[in-house]
């Protein structure tokens, strides 16, 4: 039992990782009275843990594929909040949800073009893309900690 | 039960072609694995691992369909085979409709996976975790098949704490059927082993088999609570569970009275009250770091009736078996983890010794089984996995007697365990 606490303190001593000028931006359709988004809640809505805005409107976020720079740069900055700061750790949470019958994970687009007509065209979605993507129809909403 | 998994498929795959524009309306998965066993001396489960051997696999296909971010519908179908365990006979694994009022209340029904522990909901999905077989202090496998899943109501939610975090809680109830249970299987086996020595006839070796067994869940119910601190990547959760079954079924005895062969067979009715079955838990998960560790303790009572021997006979039991693991898993690379574990398992956790088996004439070694394991995971492309561990053993509480080629005096209370396996999945 000794030996379990010291493990579990210890780890909880390490400093967390991740830069604030990861190359992306996180982005909601035009019309969205979002100006700005809370990290633990972006966090919590690309898990799935919340369906919803503070405001109460359902939100349907939108993932990057797991191979792409993006969607690894937005998961150290932003689902690190929940401990999952590696693709690969995102992946296994998905696959306890999936084969448990808890939930299931975003959509996948595979490019930010195609997350930006998305984003563009679906109440409440929120999807990021690279910092360089041409924003049509969509703005790019701050993540505050 | 066939004709059932056909309604579930074709009424979601009726309603995902009346929505093909949206996304993603439905969506399929599963796996399909392979694995193989060797142990040193015992045999684990119903597989004969002392000689080695494959006849472990698993396979499952998940089909759920989400018409809003409220409601989803799915259902997994699954089959495995051990041994004489499985057989890969199809069963539903999952089957439910869960919708999601708000973020603090959501309800499922149906055929749902049991939430004990952090783990319990993955111990079917070798690919959903680092290390082969779970750790058996708190997962232990010759109980698997109990700790599956439930047919009822799920209540469940996560409350924003403000500065002290989240909390998530679920609250369930219902009935499982444990019919073809193998874990139910042991108990009445062993229960009837157990009753050998009253029986004037019996001397010398005798082999029990049991059959037609019934075992319908009177009630069950449970819920768990798991606190998300502000602390990045820790969660610690707390489960429990109740439950009530009543066991019927054959017990055939064969053997021979001095020279004579001797058959005979009873009925057998087992009533068992689960008063708690609780885990306690911890994870913390950082930079590819995961660590976590799981305290187990159950209360349950048995009372047997034995009838049909030309006299009743009627045994109580009283047990108290515990556990406890901690375990840590790094992903080295993005395709490469490495995981270790060190675990507990008590057959009477006030017994941690087993002086209790000593004093029944039983090595001591049946009362715990404490082990070291070592393992790695390797993920060759995407969609294929490699895993394998080595396991330094002591002890045998996990090891089923009924099931050893040559009873209780061929355990070995130091062992080793290999195991590799194998995992397709999309």
């Amino acid at each position: 039992m000794k030996v379990m606490l010291a493990l579990l303190l210890g780890a909880t001593l390490l400093p967390p990782t991740g830069s604030s000028d990861d190359p992306y931006r996180v982005i909601v359709s035009s019309t969205s009275p979002l100006t700005a988004v809370s990290r633990r809640d972006l966090a919590k809505i690309f898990l799935r843990k919340s369906t919803r805005w503070q405001d109460g409107r359902e939100a349907q976020p939108v993932d990057q594929s797991a191979r792409s720079e993006v969607r690894a740069a937005f998961t150290r900055d932003v689902l690190k909040v929940e401990g999952l700061n590696q693709i690969s750790s995102v992946e296994y949470y998905w696959r306890q949800q999936i084969y448990s019958g808890r939930n299931t994970p975003p959509p996948v687009k595979q490019s930010d073009t195609e997350v930006v007509s998305y984003v563009a065209s679906t109440s409440g979605a929120v999807g990021y893309v690279s910092a360089q993507t041409p924003l049509e129809g969509v703005k790019s909403v701050p993540v505050q900690d | 039960m066939m004709r059932r998994i056909a309604f579930v498929v074709s009424a979601l795959a009726c309603a995902a072609a009346g929505r093909a524009e949206d996304q993603p309306a439905l969506s399929f998965h599963g796996f399909a694995s392979q694995a193989f066993e060797k142990t040193s001396d015992n045999r684990v489960g119903t597989a004969p691992t002392e000689k080695g051997t494959f006849a472990l696999s698993e396979a499952a296909l998940s089909l759920t369909w989400q018409p809003s971010s409220r409601l989803r519908i799915g259902a997994q179908l699954f089959g495995n085979d051990f041994g004489s365990e499985g057989n890969n006979r199809v069963t539903i694994d999952w089957a439910l409709g869960d919708y999601r009022w708000r973020d603090w209340l959501g309800l499922r029904a149906g055929r749902i996976k049991l939430p004990n522990g952090l783990y319990s909901i993955v111990v079917d999905a070798d690919v959903a975790r680092p290390e082969v077989l779970q750790p058996q202090g708190a997962y232990n496998s010759a109980n698997r098949d109990l700790a599956v899943a439930f047919d009822g109501l799920d209540a469940y939610g996560i409350v924003g704490l403000g500065k002290a975090g989240d909390l998530e809680y679920e609250a369930w109830g219902g009935t499982a059927d444990l019919d073809r249970t193998i874990a139910i299987r042991h108990i009445f086996t062993e229960s009837a082993i157990s009753i050998l020595p009253a029986l004037p006839i019996t001397q010398g070796d005798y082999s029990v088999n049991t059959e037609g067994i019934e075992a319908p869940t009177n009630w069950l119910f449970g819920g768990a609570l798991e606190w998300r601190p502000p602390v990045t990547g820790l969660r610690l959760r707390a489960s429990a569970e109740r439950g009530d079954v009543d066991v019927d079924g054959t017990t055939l005895f064969s053997g021979f009275a001095g020279q004579f062969p001797v058959v005979f067979q009873s009925r057998n009715q087992t009533h068992v009250d689960s008063k708690v079955l609780s885990v306690l838990s911890a994870e913390f998960q950082r930079n590819g770091l995961r660590l976590s560790s799981e305290y187990y303790f159950q209360n349950f009572d048995t009372r047997s009736t034995i009838n049909g021997l030309g006299f009743p006979i009627a045994a109580a039991t009283t047990n108290h078996p515990g556990g406890w693991y901690v375990q840590a898993a790094y992903t080295l690379t993005p395709r490469f983890q490495a995981d270790a574990y060190y675990s507990a398992l008590y057959t009477d956790r006030t017994d941690k010794d087993g002086a209790a088996f000593v004093a029944r004439g039983l090595p001591a070694h049946r009362g715990y089984q404490k082990e070291l394991v070592a393992g790695a995971r390797f993920d060759v492309l995407p969609n294929w996995l490699v895993k394998a561990e080595v396991h330094d053993v002591h002890g045998t509480a996990g090891a089923v007697l009924s099931e050893q080629p040559h009873g209780v005096a061929g355990l070995k209370k130091d062992w080793w365990q290999f195991v590799a396996r194998t995992t397709f999945h999309f």
